[in-house]
């Protein structure tokens, strides 16, 4: 399983940091960043609570087929 | 090298005044077989007679019947091996087949796009096609959306006169009953336009910002349809493949070349060309102590190594990025650091404005090196310089965290000894560097309307070298 930290949406809250802290620290500017990328089979539970509790959804699993496999989704909302 | 030379001799630089805007009405052939990407004459529009006559618009009649389109493309001379023109060197047919893919496991319509927003501020290649040779680019897009079977297809621009030019070509071509839909469209001229995710958001939803990938826009793009988004010098090379003259599609590149206060010249390169070739005949000598912004903004400042060799894989084996192919040459007293805090400047002001990680970093990075004028003994900038490299890699939306990390490491890799030296005791050229705009004498442009263009007239193999104008704005 892969993991992506939304660049748009992380706003640091931080709580990543706290559910899965080997999985995500912050930047010197304060911004969530993924340590591991691949998430190994144990971890994931820790993730996906991470996954859960990010405020603004700026966590999420990347995998899926290379091409053609997420359905379409709505363009991103104005910033 | 040139600034630690400079500093030991302790006189005072008098810093020559920085040209704001640079205009590019040069542009040069290496030495071509076919008209290459150029034209026939450069900086002469080619219309639509003018580029049948040379064979134009025609094999992509072959590829409109029948099945097995797509080998038919694959088949073109040097199309296996053609790397996107866009900055990304990304293998072309490989993005023309996830997109079929995309079709084949949605089963939506593709949309096919040319991608002209030419956003790198050192970069004039991509517009000068769209102005001078449309035609070439909409017969490469064309034979995109042909080998797709895609009803519609898009000329992404923000150059005006561009637009007037594309406009003025499909209304020349006439594109047959049955063929795609083609619509230009008016792109904003801001930096982050051109990234491929803006590309589709803004012929979405009129919005030109980037999105966080995945997904790309093979997968989810224009309206939610997989979206081939070429760059317009990609649509170039792959529609001169299909002429009869025409060579390998991956054979030269265009290069705008400008800096060390010589003539901007847009250049069509062969690809592999030693740097020290380029150099000779774009300054009469080797300048073995300047150094090569590379790729617009993208790429990092690199030492102008004579052998380096002027391909992607070339500039990334040094530590850089050929990215767009542009080449900003800094010859003495000019000063690395200065540059890359100029660059970085200019993100700090151009990115996005969507992306917190972005936004913070880029401005705090730019306040850092633009104190590297005075010393900052005390401060651990050394161990901070490359802690911030590493951690901005990836993380963007869009590719302007990896820009400036490439800058960062480029800087560190290739003149450690020159920022230990600002580090020690400041750089007079770094303290001469005026507030922002910063940025003012990295900007290359094309002739504007009705203004007049010394160009090389009908082009010879080596011609001379043409004084320009240099426009102040």
């Amino acid at each position: 399983m892969r993991l992506r930290v939304d660049p748009v949406k992380c706003q640091g809250y931080a709580i990543c940091t706290e559910v899965a802290a080997r999985h995500f620290t912050l930047d010197d500017w304060g911004f969530a960043q993924a340590l591991v990328v691949d998430v190994d089979e144990g971890d994931v539970p820790a993730v996906t609570e991470a996954v859960r509790e990010c405020p603004v959804r700026a966590i999420r699993w990347i995998d899926g087929p290379a091409t053609g496999g997420p359905a379409p989704r709505p363009a991103p909302p104005a910033v | 090298m040139t600034g630690s030379a400079r500093r030991e001799a302790g006189t005072p630089v008098v810093a020559p005044p920085l040209p704001i805007l640079t205009t590019v009405s040069a542009a040069r052939p290496w030495a071509g077989e076919d008209d290459g990407l150029l034209g026939p004459t450069p900086f002469v529009r080619e219309d639509r007679s003018g580029y049948e006559a040379r064979g134009g618009h025609r094999d992509r009649v072959l590829l409109d019947c029948g099945d097995d389109r797509l080998a038919r493309l694959a088949a073109r001379p040097g199309l296996p091996g053609l790397l996107g023109r866009g900055g990304a060197a990304f293998p072309a047919l490989r993005k023309i087949r996830a997109v079929a893919d995309g079709v084949a496991a949605t089963g939506l319509s593709p949309v096919v796009v040319a991608n002209g927003a030419e956003g790198e501020p050192l970069s004039v290649k991509d517009r000068y096609l769209l102005r001078y040779r449309p035609h070439l680019v909409l017969d490469g897009l064309l034979t995109v959306a042909a080998a797709l079977e895609a009803p519609i297809a898009h000329v992404y621009v923000a150059d005006r006169a561009a637009r007037t030019s594309a406009e003025a070509a499909l209304a020349e071509l006439d594109v047959p009953a049955g063929g795609p839909q083609v619509r230009v469209f008016a792109a904003q001229d801001t930096y982050v336009a051109g990234e491929e995710t803006a590309v589709v958001r803004a012929l979405t939803t009129g919005i030109a910002r980037p999105a966080d990938k995945p997904p790309r826009p093979f997968q989810v793009g224009v309206g939610g349809a997989p979206t081939l988004v070429l760059n317009v010098e990609t649509l170039a090379c792959i529609a001169r493949a299909g002429l009869p003259a025409g060579r390998d599609a991956g054979s030269t590149f265009l290069a705008t070349v400008s800096g060390a206060g010589r003539p901007p010249v847009l250049y069509e390169l062969p690809t592999g060309l030693p740097l020290g070739d380029l150099l000779r005949e774009h300054l009469g000598r080797v300048d073995s102590s300047a150094d090569v912004l590379f790729g617009g903004f993208f790429g990092g400042i690199l030492p102008a190594w004579p052998d380096l060799e002027l391909s992607h894989p070339g500039v990334l084996r040094r530590g850089g990025s050929l990215g767009c192919g542009s080449l900003h040459l800094l010859a003495a007293p000019a000063c690395p650091v200065r540059t890359t805090a100029d660059v970085v400047a200019y993100y700090a002001r151009h990115n996005a404005g969507q992306c917190g990680m972005c936004m913070a970093s880029s401005s705090a990075i730019a306040a850092t090196l633009a104190e590297l004028g005075d010393p900052r003994p005390g401060v651990a900038y050394a161990a901070l310089l490359p802690r911030w490299a590493a951690q901005l890699r990836g993380r963007g939306a869009c590719a302007v965290p990896d820009a400036i990390a490439v800058l960062l490491r480029a800087l560190l890799r290739s003149h450690p000894q020159e920022v230990t030296r600002h580090l020690a005791s400041g750089c007079d050229e770094c303290r001469r560097a005026p507030g922002e705009p910063r940025w003012g004498h990295l900007l290359a442009s094309l002739p504007s309307d009705g203004e007049p263009v010394t160009a090389d007239g009908p082009v010879g193999r080596v011609p001379e070298l043409v004084p320009v104008g240099v426009e102040v704005r």
